[in-house]
Formats: structure tokens, sequence, C-alpha cells
């Protein structure tokens, strides 16, 4: 037989794919020819040097942006050509969206006496909306809760953006790793 | 104190982010984005404190926060827009059952996309942080939004003191 | 978000998703993402093509979801979506724009040093990597198509038979050719290469 089967043989062996009768017969052949055997370390250095090959760093934040890019074209492809519906379904697609309506309208209701009870909230959005009602149309109300937050705000080291940019000794003391972390918050930022 | 500027600075970035979102052209509702604003913000340093990030951490989180958050502004936009049309529509009266549905599954819809940003933060934070954070991240949230309810007692309890000082001395100024 | 369909597998979420569900396919999407773009990059070696292509592959996946007739696994019918948008894209980017700029600009992520580095082992594998890639474009599409998905993607050859729309033993043929070209363009590097 000449190298050249061996040849593929190798390459079979490398990939996992050579059936143990002809693995022997390889075997005994890379034994008996130095050709054949450089062949095979050459191959073998290529398999290595593969596995060595640079990958993209990417981090989470690059994976989330990536889903909702996705997740946006996906939402204004087009439509779907809707099957055709039986008189049934557009009845039973009327009462589930009033079961629905009401459900929120009962969730809503819930959640205001949940938070009135001292429950749990865990979602930014709930605490937004617990504010809203509370405040309603009160604007001399909103006014004092947002001075008391931007108190708050202040007194753990952040400031409102006029103050920081009024600051020009913060960029002189920021340190290289710092203006490099700012750097790639800044790209990140101006890219999204 | 390292950290502390740090934070500063990001939070600088955070407002001045912030600042390019979608212009609210009405004066109430431009009031109501800011409170939503400054309670992202102090939730932000707050959490970074109490689950200590590092500063690698937070460099990650803050530009996400702040992206969602303008996300979330733009489509507030557009239930804002679609309730306002709602309204107009209920007042007459005299739209098709069909369009009624259409818009109400769209503002729901809206809301949902909304839910959604803070379910892609969380699940951002649960891949930065270690599990003693997220343990830590739990009690912060549950503790922070009930310090925000009591913050807005002491706001209205602050209010009416104001208001019945007037009330007794109507002629002072504030 | 879909922590209901953490469990569900991929022929029950590829069902729901040609029946219209957008959460089914988004969860397919979330599983498959890194390694399809995993795939196109190892062809493409630009981040910014890579992403694209990646967002065109999802695209043209959810448009086609009522045409895959779940015959081969999603997993499977994704792959040959991804290689299929890569390969034509390569081809005409060949075309418009010459081999030599398809790595410029690209920059190389360090790959984790080891006990024997020193500044001229590790621009000696810097070399080879650069050398390699440049090896890897030039060979003829099918050829590096099979290469990709068996030494990059780990797959057997039947797997990436069934991805490329070929036989097991084709598959074989297109390794053992690719890897001669391979080691005969790269024969003074892969000589010096050290363990």
């Amino acid at each position: 037989m000449s190298c050249r089967r061996y040849e593929k043989w190798i390459s079979d062996e490398l990939d996992g794919m050579l059936v143990e009768k002809k693995k022997s017969a390889l075997d005994r052949h890379l034994a008996e020819c130095p050709d054949c055997g450089s062949y095979r370390e050459r191959l073998a250095r290529l398999q290595e040097g593969t596995g060595r090959l640079p990958q993209p760093g990417l981090t989470p934040d690059y994976w989330s942006d990536f889903s909702f890019r996705l997740e946006q074209k996906i939402r204004s492809a087009e439509p779907r050509p809707a099957r055709p519906q039986p008189a049934f379904w557009k009845w039973a697609w009327t009462a589930a969206g009033a079961v629905l309506l009401f459900s929120l309208g009962l969730a809503f209701w819930l959640s205001r006496q949940s938070a009135a009870q001292g429950n749990y909230i865990f979602c930014f959005e709930d605490s937004i909306d617990n504010i809203s009602e509370e405040i309603g149309d009160d604007a001399d109300l909103e006014e004092v809760f947002n001075s008391l937050l931007l108190s708050s705000i202040e007194e753990h080291g952040g400031g409102p953006a006029y103050h920081f940019s009024d600051d020009p000794l913060i960029w002189e003391s920021l340190s290289e790793e710092e203006i490099r972390i700012l750097e790639t918050s800044l790209k990140k930022d101006t890219k999204s | 104190m390292k950290k502390q500027k740090l934070i500063t600075v990001l939070t600088g970035l955070l407002f001045a982010g912030l600042l390019l979102a979608p212009d609210m052209s009405a004066q109430p509702f431009r009031n109501r984005q800011r409170i939503r604003e400054n309670v992202n913000t102090l939730r932000l340093l707050r959490m970074t404190q109490a689950l200590n990030l590092t500063e690698e951490q937070a460099a990650a989180i803050f530009p996400l926060a702040n992206r969602l958050e303008r996300e979330k502004l733009d489509i507030n936009a557009r239930v804002g827009q679609g309730m306002k049309e709602l309204r107009e529509i209920d007042k007459q009266g005299k739209t098709r059952d069909e369009d009624l549905n259409a818009r109400f599954l769209v503002i729901i819809d809206l809301r949902m996309q909304i839910r959604a940003k803070d379910d892609e933060f969380e699940r951002f934070l649960a891949a930065q942080l270690t599990p003693v954070q997220k343990v830590k991240y739990l009690i912060f949230t549950v503790d922070f939004y009930r310090g925000v309810g009591e913050q807005l007692d002491r706001a209205r309890a602050l209010y009416n003191r104001v208001i019945n000082k007037q009330k007794k001395n109507p002629g002072s100024g504030h | 978000m879909n922590n209901l369909m953490d469990d569900f597998s991929d022929d029950r979420l590829a069902h729901d998703a040609k029946m219209g569900s957008r959460e089914a396919f988004s969860e397919l999407a979330l599983r498959y993402r890194e390694r399809i773009y995993h795939i196109i990059f190892r062809f493409t070696r630009n981040p910014g093509d890579a992403d694209d292509l990646a967002q065109e592959t999802f695209m043209m996946a959810y448009k086609s979801m009522k045409h895959f007739e779940q015959k081969s696994s999603f997993y499977t019918w994704i792959y040959r979506i991804a290689i299929n948008l890569t390969l034509n894209f390569l081809k005409k980017k060949k075309k418009e724009q010459g081999r030599g700029d398809y790595i410029e600009g690209y920059a190389y992520t360090e790959a984790p040093q080891s006990p024997l580095f020193s500044p001229e082992t590790h621009s000696e594998r810097k070399e080879l990597g650069e050398r390699m890639d440049e090896a890897i474009r030039s060979l003829p599409a099918a050829y590096q198509a099979a290469f990709v998905l068996v030494s990059f993607q780990g797959m057997t050859h039947a797997q990436a038979g069934r991805v490329l729309g070929c036989s097991e033993n084709t598959v074989s043929w297109r390794m053992h050719k690719a890897r001669k070209m391979l080691q005969a363009k790269l024969k003074p590097f892969v000589s010096e290469v050290r363990p």
C-alpha cells in the first residue's frame, strides 16, 4: 500500500475516526516509514497549533447586547402569516384579553395592598409605580421627595452632573487605571 | 478614597448619559423622570457599597444600567403616548373593538418590555456577582425599596409641616 | 427571562418556534449564540463581521422557522445557515477586497501564557497564529468549512457532514486534503513549534 493511503489514515486517526484494525496497520507502517512518521508529527503539531489560535474575548455585556439587538430585529421583522382563525378562536382570544385585563387590575390592586402590609418589593418598576401612585399630581411633594433623593445621593459621594463638570481637578487626580476604566465605560456607552 | 472617587466619576457619567435621554417636553413628565433617574442613581450608589463591588464590576454594571434606563425612558415615552391616545379614545367612545384590543395589547407589550429590562439587568448582575454578593444583593434590594418608601413618608411629613406652618403664618416667605 | 424554558429540549423549542413562539426562538438563540459566533469568527477572523453574520444567521433562521422540517437537529440546521452565509460573505469579500484585508484591524487577544513563556516563544506563537489563520483562510471553501467544523468545533466527520450536507466520507477526504495543503504551507513553522 502506498504512503498516500496511509496519509489519509493519519488524518482520520487525528480526528479519532480510524477503526482499530486500520490503526494497528498504520502503527506498523509508521514504525518502518520515517517519511510518514515525519508527516504525522507535522499534522500533530498543526492540530496542536489550532488549539492555541487567539480567541475573541467577549464579555457578558457583549452577549447581553447581542441578544438585545437580535430581539429588537425579531420584533420588527415582518409578522409571520397568521393562520386563519375559526370564529371560536376569535372569541377565545377576546375572552383571554378580558381575563388578562382583569388579572392585571387584580394584581395591581393586590400589589398596593402588599405594599401597605410591608411585603417585599424586588422590582425597580414596582417601586417607581408605588412612588408615582403615592405622589399622584402633587408637584410640591414630588419636589420635596426629589430633594431628599439628591441629598442622599450627595451623601454617598455621587453628585449632579453640573457639580462634576465644574471640578477639573477630578480628572487630574485620576490614576491611569481609573482613566482606562472610564474610557472603556464611555466607549461602551457611546456605542450603545 | 480611590473607590469613592471612581464612584463619583461613574455617577457623573450616569448623569451625563441620562442627559442624553430623549427630551421629554412635558414638565410634569420630566419631573417624574427625574425621580426615576435619582432613585436609580441612589440604588446603584448604595448597591456599590452594600455589595462591596470592585472597580471592574462597577465599571461593567454602571454603563449597562445607564443604557437600560435610557431604553426604559424611551419605552415609557411610548407608553405615555399610547395612554394619552387611549384617554382620547375613551372620551370619544367611537373606536372599533379590534382597534381597542390592538392598542391594549401594545401598551401591555410595552409594559412587559420595561419589565424585561429589569430582568436583563438582574441576569447581567447574576453573571457578574459572587455568590456572597448575590445574597447581599437580595437583602439590599428589599431594604433599599423599603427605604425609598420611608423617604417618601419623610418627604410627606416635611411637606405637611411646611404647609401647616404657612397656614399658621400666611404672610411668611419660604 | 425564559426560566420556564430552561428545561425544554431543543426539539420542543424548535417545534414551538415553528408554531410562532418568539420566546421559544429567543431561548434557542440564547443557547447557540456563542457557538454560532465562534464558528463564524473562525472563518472571518473579524469580530465586526462575525457579529453581523451571527445576527443575520439568527434572523434568517427566525424567518425560515416554518420551513424547518426537524429532520435534523436545530443545532445542525442553524450551523448550516451560518456556514452558508459566511462562505457566501467571504466569496463576495474576496472578490471585492482581496484576501490581504481580512485580518486588517483585528486585535488578537493573548492566549494564556505557558510556564515556558518567553518573549521569543510568544512572538513565534503569534506569528504562527497569524500564518495559520492566513493558511486556513486560503483553503478552498469546502475544505475550509470541513476543517473549521472538525478541528475547531470538535465535530465528528458525520456531524460535520450533516451540517455541510455531504457524506461522512466526503468530510474525511476534505480533512485529509485540507491538512495536506496546510502542512505544506506551514512546513517551516510547524517544524519549529515547541510543545
